[in-house]
């Protein structure tokens, strides 16, 4: 394991510039995520660790050397792929083999044999060995391609959306396993996606990457609640943050040239308002452990979320509140 | 590419020059560089088919570009070699307007020789009849050996059920 990085790494696909002057350090044994929406240069940042793209400008580090001029196998890096994962032609004990095999490692059968069989064991596929990697179901074979990652102890590993091809059930589960492996092993990872949730349960730093530029570097909790602009706002929370012009709704201290307010569900206070109501509630969605209410105030439609018990209905007045929402400027940073 | 026979008459000139008119040396020559932009062309198709990513995976996984070729292009393209090898065999063993043209005894191949046989005393159908079958069986073993590899192709896309 070591650390890993980026400075000032521009990368340009002829007129379409992937990614912007981007500066970055992984530390050692730290779990990075980069969320942005797709075309935001995410999968490039990685080719261009991995040695896959040469930057246009910039450095990239590995343990403090300097990778220009490194060809992959000589970057000690695990990567895998959004798609086309596994050796077809592999089963999946050859799939887990195959990075061992290499001509540049040289490790006896024995030694192979044996950190197949042990990823294996940690990847849960250990009974599916002989299969051929094209008989396995979507879950099993996106086990195996983080297996073929995990069975080298690279500088870092380098994963792309690794789980966005799963259902909704068995993304839950690999989001665990994999930072649960991380820490066990304090494995270097860097992991792009466009999930948020992903980005928020397994980060122990995120990086909000929209267009090719790093907009905003922090832990979870500091991107959620911190966020530096509108747009890494809008990047996490659900329901959707509610984007509402200043004055709208009362409550609050807003500074001076605030434009725009960000209002998410716990910035919202929700009164039985009789007499000084000010909303209407549209429509509620059930969700079962919760709801989602759908509010209208002066023209304006905002989304929270109400515990389902809530006495209310559709068509209900109520009197609607902030409570130290965000405030942003006509810019679209965050004043505070 | 052009059909081959319109270069006939400058080949049928320079093999009679180069000594190489009737000669297995000759038709060789001839058939591989017939068979060759077709093979290139079709092959290149078979291999632009096959993600890089596999490459790219196996360069990361500590291969240099040829031995990721070896490794991980090359056992997924056996289809298509498969198809390629017999798509060129049929072709060379078919071919028959530069077979006639070139060779005449000792370099002579079955296609222009079969219809001899009908000329020689009557017609004797029954040769006729056993030298065709004959002259399919060298296909058919081919491509029951390769059947395998052209097979392997068809199940390679089912990925997921
Ligand atoms: N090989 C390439 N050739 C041309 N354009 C590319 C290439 N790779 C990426 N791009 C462009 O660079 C931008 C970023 O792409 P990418 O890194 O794949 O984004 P993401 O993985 O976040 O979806 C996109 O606009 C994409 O079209
Ligand atoms: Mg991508």
């Amino acid at each position: 394991m070591a650390e890993v990085s980026l400075q000032n790494i521009s990368k340009s696909f002829g007129e379409s510039k992937a990614v912007r002057n981007l500066t970055l350090t992984i530390r050692d044994g730290e779990f990075v995520v980069l969320l942005g929406p797709t075309g935001a240069g995410k999968t490039t940042t990685l080719r261009l660790i991995a040695g896959l793209e040469k930057p246009d400008t910039g450095r990239v580090t590995i343990g403090g050397q300097d990778m220009a001029g490194a060809a992959p196998a000589g970057r000690d890096v695990a990567f895998v792929f959004q798609q086309y994962s596994l050796y077809p032609h592999l089963t999946v004990y050859e799939n887990l083999a195959f990075p061992l095999r290499s001509p540049a490692r040289r490790l006896s059968a024995d030694e192979i044999d044996r950190r197949v069989r042990e990823v294996a064991r940690m990847v849960r596929i250990d009974h599916k060995l002989e299969n051929r990697s094209t008989r396995l179901s979507g879950g099993e074979m996106q086990r195996v391609a983080i297996g073929r990652a995990l069975v080298r102890k690279p500088s870092i590993y380098l994963m792309d959306e690794p789980l966005s091809s799963l259902d909704a059930k068995l993304r839950g589960e690999l989001r665990l396993e994999l930072k649960r492996i991380q820490s066990e092993l304090g494995s270097t990872l860097l992991y792009v996606t466009h999930d948020q949730i992903e980005a928020m349960t397994m980060a122990d730093r995120i990086g909000i990457l929209n267009d090719g530029e790093l907009i905003q570097l922090g832990t979870p909790r500091e991107i959620y609640s911190n966020p530096v602009n509108l747009h890494v706002a809008a990047r996490l929370g659900q329901p959707h943050i509610n984007l509402i012009p200043e004055g709208l709704v009362p409550g609050g201290q807003p500074p001076s040239g605030t434009k725009t307010i960000g209002a998410r569900t716990e910035h919202l206070e929700i009164h039985a308002g009789n007499g000084t109501a000010n909303a209407e509630i549209d429509w509620i969605e059930h969700l079962g452990d919760q709801s989602h209410l759908h509010l209208r105030i002066a023209g304006h439609k905002l989304v929270t979320l109400a515990n389902p018990y809530v006495p209310v209905k559709p068509g209900d007045k109520i009197k609607l509140t902030l409570k130290d929402p965000l405030y942003f400027g006509s810019d679209g940073q965050r004043l505070v | 590419m052009m059909p081959p026979i319109a270069v006939a008459i400058p080949i049928y000139l320079m093999y009679r020059q180069l000594g190489l008119s009737d000669t297995a040396l000759g038709m060789i020559l001839l058939y591989t560089a017939v068979n060759v932009s077709l093979a290139v062309w079709l092959l290149k198709g078979f291999i632009d088919e096959i993600p890089r990513e596999y490459e790219e995976a196996a360069m990361i996984d500590g291969y240099t570009r040829l031995q990721a070729f070896r490794k991980v292009v090359l056992p997924q393209a056996t289809t298509g070699i498969a198809a390629t090898a017999i798509f060129c065999l049929i072709f060379a063993w078919n071919e028959y307007a530069f077979a006639v043209l070139l060779t005449s005894g000792s370099a002579q191949t079955a296609p222009p020789f079969i219809p001899t046989i009908i000329g020689e005393g009557g017609q004797d159908w029954p040769a006729v009849a056993a030298g065709t079958t004959i002259f399919l069986v060298p296909i058919l073993v081919f491509t029951i050996l390769l059947r395998k590899q052209l097979l392997r192709g068809i199940t390679f896309g089912a990925v997921r059920k």
